[in-house]
């Protein structure tokens, strides 16, 4: 074959591979040009927008245009670029050019960074865009140019960093994946992945919460609108969280200027905790919620407000020493605005125990908390708590520790008298989160029960305890408060297995009666003493409280026996012991024995009442104290009995506060009976009945 | 002409005096016939009759001395009648009205009844106990208190304290038994 034929037969060949190398020279001599005249390009970039720019490589490809590698813009001079390029194409496409007149500017970034801060004029990265925008060559409608102007850019990756201070934590970023602008003169439109990146470190109390110390989530977007003048009307912004779709419209006015107003909404959609995937993955999360968001207001200010409804959600948290978080059925409306997170009408089972619930929350770094918690009247009767209401009302602070005031308010009705009940701690510090053991203060607590009447209480200080939990189980040990010059110790067990069971157990030593007294407001007859209390509730049993106190050294004011006797020495009665036990159930008050004893006399009573008062008195007087007594020294002399002490037994029948007692029989009234004449008698009855009615009703 | 009479002053104090006298005298004597004409109507027994001059008679007199005994024979009448619908307003308005009366704590005892057996979800029945057992007793030589009350219908009623309950008798028939 002569060397023509085979030149003729390579020629396609070779004016291909003559027109590569010319491409190649060309694309190479295009990029030495741009990389040599970069001082110059990043001169005018800046004289032009009034931004620095820096390019680290820059070089040009017929195919794809402009390439640049490491692109950087500038928001000042003190900072780091907020917009950084890694790898991007910049070209003008040929074809829209050719078939549709149209000049079609497409950017396709393959790596890029965004640090997205708040400044004075706005978020940095709009007012950038903003005086970007404002001085490229304005988009206008075919009719007035030549061409038509359309923008085009696809990202592949860009990083979005927030870098002034998230709410706990500075480490949030998104992450656009494959997103794909289009801007034409009056049309919008993108479409993208979105990851949103929430990490929280191990140092942050809030990443205790949640079970991958952060949130992930990935959302896929698409925002469809129109340019009118100077705003940018959304027709459509679609949401796609896992398989549920979020639809919403707005404007942005004056979306060209430095800090425009944005007005978006999303109304009425339903979203399943299912298909967001830090929710299922933190909290195995289920159930339905329905939602409304409004985002409105300057950009760099723009107020979030959100309201719905959780319905029948389930979450489960389990932590490493076995302490579990079930929640089931959780249901109730949700409202955030203004910072403020608001939770009310809510219902759920914690760890199978029916709660209603409502909660405040200031959202910052450290939530300030009002959070009411209540058990239902049903459940209270049905675990056979002999309350009409208990509710807990913490506020304070979420820190490390739970740090506030914490009020406990329980409803007891007996009888048919209402009894509020509180327990209000004061500046309560709470290591809630300790997995071995939480400690548990308070600088003070004040105990306090009233009803239409009355008013009593019990003040304490310095709470002490250390608090261990478990699945289904919370025991307090080591319980210790100081008061009445005492210092009180007690362990409290509850129990929310099949049988809800709650044990508590207190015990005081040497307790001021003078002032305990005085607070519980039971009797201002025992004056003074030093009292051991033990007290035990259960509600499990039938008589669920039990206690017994003894009193020692103390004085006891015996008014009424005084009066009744005329022996004013038993006015002020000193004792060496009185001691009693007593137990409540939900009938009936017993009270097993109170004993009284000094060496001239002994008292020994012991009542129930269900409402009315059923009991025996037993006084043993010695005849010497009797004798002071005119009257009963004349009794002694007619009955002529001789013995060291005389005994006295009364029944006692009626109501609480208004005893009534009959003397039974025995020697001493035998003999009276039958010695004494009827009127005399009868004088004394009379007499008996006056002093009776002057007494004062209590 | 004009003729001037001229009574002297003694003769016309002396008229007018008389006059009062005689009116007095005659509102006495109608006021205890119609009492009178009530306690006849008992005695015969025409109760209804003896309800309407009762009635008629707190009309007219209402600020007699004889009223608490009246009204509390009118609340009797509804009682025995069973008119309870009046005679729970009656007795209502009888304990307010006349705490202090020998009879007061009588009409307790009819409304605690009525109630118990019409209005058992009453809240009055407990307030109406914890009235019977608001004072406390001291039963010295015997081991119980009574008082009695006889009323305009002859009724003989008594109460008796224990102390662990009251019992009310009406013609030594148990009225009603009280525990607190």
């Amino acid at each position: 074959m002569s060397f023509l034929l085979k030149l003729r037969r390579k020629l396609p060949l070779i004016i291909i591979l003559s027109f590569l190398v010319i491409l190649f020279l060309s694309e190479a001599g295009i990029s030495h040009i741009l990389n040599k005249s970069k001082p110059k390009i990043l001169n005018y970039l800046k004289n032009t927008f009034a931004y620095r720019f820096d390019l680290e490589r820059i070089s040009f490809s017929f195919l794809l245009g402009l390439h640049i590698k490491g692109g950087a813009i500038f928001y000042d001079n003190q900072s780091g670029p907020p917009i950084l390029i890694k790898d991007a194409f910049l070209a003008i496409k040929i074809l829209p050019l050719i078939f549709k007149g149209t000049i079609a500017i497409q950017a396709n970034i393959n790596e890029a960074l965004f640090l997205l801060n708040k400044e004075k004029e706005g978020i940095n990265l709009q007012v950038i865009f903003s005086d970007l925008y404002k001085k490229m060559p304005k988009v206008k409608p075919k009719a007035l140019n030549l061409f038509k102007y359309s923008f085009g850019a696809s990202i592949k990756t860009a990083k979005l960093i927030y870098t002034g201070n998230a709410c706990f934590e500075k480490n949030m970023h998104l992450l656009m994946k494959n997103s794909r602008i289009i801007q034409g003169a009056e049309r919008f439109k993108v479409d993208s992945d979105i990851e949103l990146n929430y990490h929280l470190s191990k140092d942050t109390y809030i990443s205790r919460f949640f079970k991958n110390k952060g949130i992930k989530e990935e959302v896929g977007y698409s925002i469809e609108g129109n340019i009118k003048g100077g705003d940018l009307i959304i027709d459509l912004i679609l949401l796609n969280i896992g398989k549920d779709q979020i639809m919403g419209m707005g404007i942005s006015k004056g979306f060209s200027e430095r800090n425009p107003y944005i007005d978006i909404a999303f109304m009425n959609f339903t979203i399943s905790l299912n298909n967001i995937a830090s929710m299922k993955d933190n909290f195995n999360a289920k159930g339905d919620t329905l939602f409304s968001l409004k985002i409105n207001g300057p950009m760099n200010n723009a107020k979030i407000n959100a309201i719905g409804s959780l319905h029948y959600c389930d979450f489960r948290y389990a932590l490493a020493n076995g302490e579990l978080f079930d929640i089931k059925n959780l249901s109730g409306n949700l409202e955030y605005r203004d910072n403020l997170l608001k939770f009310d009408k809510v219902n759920l089972e914690l760890n199978n125990v029916p709660l209603n619930a409502e909660l405040l929350t200031v959202i910052s770094d450290e939530p300030v908390i009002t959070l009411k918690v209540s058990l239902s009247k049903d459940y209270l009767s049905y675990q056979n708590l002999p309350l009409e209401k208990l509710e807990a009302i913490f506020n304070g602070k979420l820190k490390n520790t739970l740090q506030g005031d914490l009020q406990i308010n329980a409803l007891y009705l007996r009888k048919g008298v209402n009894f509020n009940m509180r327990a209000g701690l004061k500046n309560i510090d709470f290591d809630y989160w300790g997995l071995k053991e939480k400690y548990f203060t308070a600088t003070a607590m004040e105990i306090t029960k009233d009803n239409a009447s009355k008013i009593q209480k019990l003040n304490f200080s310095n709470l002490k305890a250390k608090v261990y939990t478990g699945r289904d189980r919370i025991e307090i040990k080591e319980l210790n408060c100081y008061g009445y010059n005492a210092a009180l110790n007690g362990n409290i067990n509850l129990n929310t297995g099949d049988k809800t069971s709650l044990i508590i157990a207190l015990e005081g030593l040497g307790l001021d009666v003078k002032t305990v007294m005085q607070d519980i407001n039971i009797s201002d007859k025992l004056l003074s003493g030093a009292m051991d209390i033990k007290i035990t509730f259960d509600n499990q049993q039938k008589e669920f409280l039990k206690g017994s106190c003894y009193i020692k050294n103390g004085t006891a004011n015996l008014q009424l026996l005084a009066d009744t006797l005329k022996l004013p020495a038993l006015k002020n009665v000193n004792f060496d012991i009185m001691d009693g036990r007593f137990s409540l159930s939900k009938d009936t008050i017993r009270v097993n024995e109170i004993k009284l004893a000094n060496p001239d006399m002994t008292l020994n009573t012991s009542w129930y009442t269900n409402g009315k008062i059923d009991g025996a008195l037993n006084l043993k007087i010695a005849s010497g104290l009797l004798s002071q007594s005119l009257p009963f020294k004349k009794l002694l002399d007619l009955t002529e009995i001789k013995k060291p002490y005389i005994d006295f037994d009364f029944s006692l029948g009626g109501l609480p506060k208004m005893v009534r007692v009959m003397w039974l029989k025995g020697e001493f009234k035998d003999k009276i009976k039958q010695d004494l004449s009827a009127w005399v008698k009868r004088r004394i009855e009379n007499q008996l009945d006056r002093m009776i009615d002057e007494m004062p009703s209590e | 002409m004009h003729i001037k009479v001229r009574y002297p002053r003694g003769s016309v104090l002396k008229f007018i005096i008389l006059i009062l006298i005689f009116t007095n005298l005659s509102c006495a004597t109608t006021q205890s016939s119609l009492y009178s004409e009530a306690l006849r109507d008992i005695k015969s027994g025409s109760i209804d009759f003896a309800f309407m001059k009762l009635n008629n008679y707190l009309q007219e007199y209402p600020n007699s001395t004889r009223t608490p005994k009246i009204k509390f024979g009118i609340i009797e009448y509804y009682f025995q009648t069973k008119n309870y619908r009046n005679a729970i307003r009656e007795l209502t308005k009888y304990i307010i009205g006349y705490p202090d009366e020998k009879s007061s704590v009588f009409a307790q005892a009819i409304l605690y009844k009525i109630l118990l057996e019409y209005k058992e979800d009453s809240p009055l029945i407990e307030k109406l106990k914890e009235a019977f057992f608001s004072k406390p007793i001291f039963l010295v030589f015997s081991d119980s208190k009574t008082k009695s009350y006889k009323s305009i219908f002859n009724n003989n009623y008594k109460i008796v304290d224990y102390v662990n309950e009251i019992e009310v008798y009406k013609n030594n028939e148990l009225l009603i038994e009280i525990t607190p």
